[in-house]
């Protein structure tokens, strides 16, 4: 039953087959943990938003069209309540005031001088201050490796916009770690030290 | 090509999504731009970074709390996220909102019916002197009165003995009338 495919592993799971559904919560749960927390920020609530976005699988299983890809299907729920979330604690951030302090950029400025180890940290912190829309782009193409067809059915905007959204979001990104230019830039070995990119 | 151009096509490079002319047009322009070649490792070394990025994974009772989950469907809190659920709690709050509202604002007309018969006046008029005040404590004018007293007033029959019915307004206090042999006076 392992290798069964997702369409197949889907319709026992809609026949009300628990140990299908068990498979597939077992398939799915660190990709979707992974997407919803690197764009939520917080491990708690992205748990709880997982759980949802299975509660919902399970409670719409038998209207799942297999014209789409399950995977897809999946991801939108939780995208859904990923971007439900993000608006409640805009809403609650605007409430409290808090939008009058800085950005998470701050904290990124933090470490000085990293060493080279501590790139793959920087880079959770750089993903986590880029805006949602670029976020969630380049988590599901750079992290999850998804296809762009799979991407902008995902985020519900044509594959042009998601490869638009990627390429930003890589510029951006690199911007805001080119203050650790030196951490790790093999690939750029030899290029004469004296250009400066600040 | 320029710099600008690059910026813009830089994914699609590096994934092989540009034609051959275009592709061989960046490259020319990197050869001589040693700005867009660091550019391109950059984003390079971005994407290899993120590749290996570290997975997460939820807790370790994660599964055991999700089908815990699934057990309790018809628990109070799956009641209260289904939309009829909320539907009901919101119409009841309105009427609710709406009851209270009417409480201490009061109905837009509010009129209050007379006594049956009688011609008593319903009405917490107080004479001090010459000068009619209302319960609140403000003087109303003779005039006023008559106004209020002629709109509110809905003649029965004509029989002197019903005498009219007379109504007022809500916020008047009812006192006692006596009825005398030269007319209604109001204590």
């Amino acid at each position: 039953m392992e290798n069964i495919s997702d369409k197949d592993l889907f319709a026992k799971v809609a026949a009300d087959d628990e140990q299908a559904f068990a498979l597939f919560v077992e398939r799915y749960k660190s990709r979707l943990y992974n997407f919803i927390v690197r764009i939520i920020s917080e491990k708690e609530t992205a748990e709880d938003i997982l759980q949802d976005t299975f509660l919902r699988v399970y409670n719409q299983r038998k209207n799942y069209s297999p014209d789409f890809a399950l995977s897809t299907w999946v991801y939108t729920i939780a995208l859904n309540l990923v971007r439900s979330e993000l608006r409640k604690r805009k809403l609650r951030k605007y409430l409290s005031l808090d939008f009058l302090k800085e950005e998470s950029d701050v904290e990124l400025a933090d470490n000085v001088n990293p060493e080279p180890g501590r790139l793959k940290p920087l880079m959770d912190k750089a993903i986590a201050a880029l805006p949602e829309e670029y976020r969630t782009a380049f988590i599901l193409c750079d992290i999850d490796r998804l296809p762009y067809n799979e991407i902008a059915e995902i985020m519900r905007v044509p594959v042009g916009t998601v490869k638009s959204r990627i390429n930003r979001a890589r510029s951006m990104l690199r911007e805001k770690l080119l203050p650790y230019k030196e951490l790790n830039y093999e690939l750029s070995k030899g290029l004469p030290q004296i250009i400066c990119l600040h | 090509m320029n710099c600008r151009k690059v910026s813009r096509r830089l994914s699609a490079y590096i994934e092989g999504d540009l034609s051959p002319q275009e592709s061989a047009q960046l490259e020319e322009h990197v050869k001589i731009c040693a700005l867009c070649r660091r550019k391109i490792a950059d984003v390079r070394l971005i994407i290899e970074t993120s590749h290996q990025l570290e997975q997460r994974e939820p807790g370790p009772y994660f599964v055991n709390r999700l089908l815990c989950a699934i057990n309790r469907q018809s628990s109070p809190r799956e009641i209260l996220s289904s939309w009829r659920y909320r539907l009901t709690l919101s119409g009841v709050a309105f009427a609710a909102a709406a009851s209270v509202t009417f409480y201490v604002i009061g109905p837009p007309a509010a009129i209050v019916s007379g006594p049956e018969a009688g011609g008593n006046i319903q009405a917490g008029l107080i004479r001090d002197n010459d000068t009619l005040k209302s319960n609140h404590g403000f003087p109303v004018s003779d005039e006023a009165l008559e106004r209020d007293m002629y709109l509110t007033q809905k003649p029965k029959s004509d029989s002197l003995t019903d005498g009219p019915e007379v109504t007022a307004k809500l916020y008047v206090k009812p006192v006692s009338v006596e009825k005398t042999d030269s007319g209604d006076q109001v204590f």
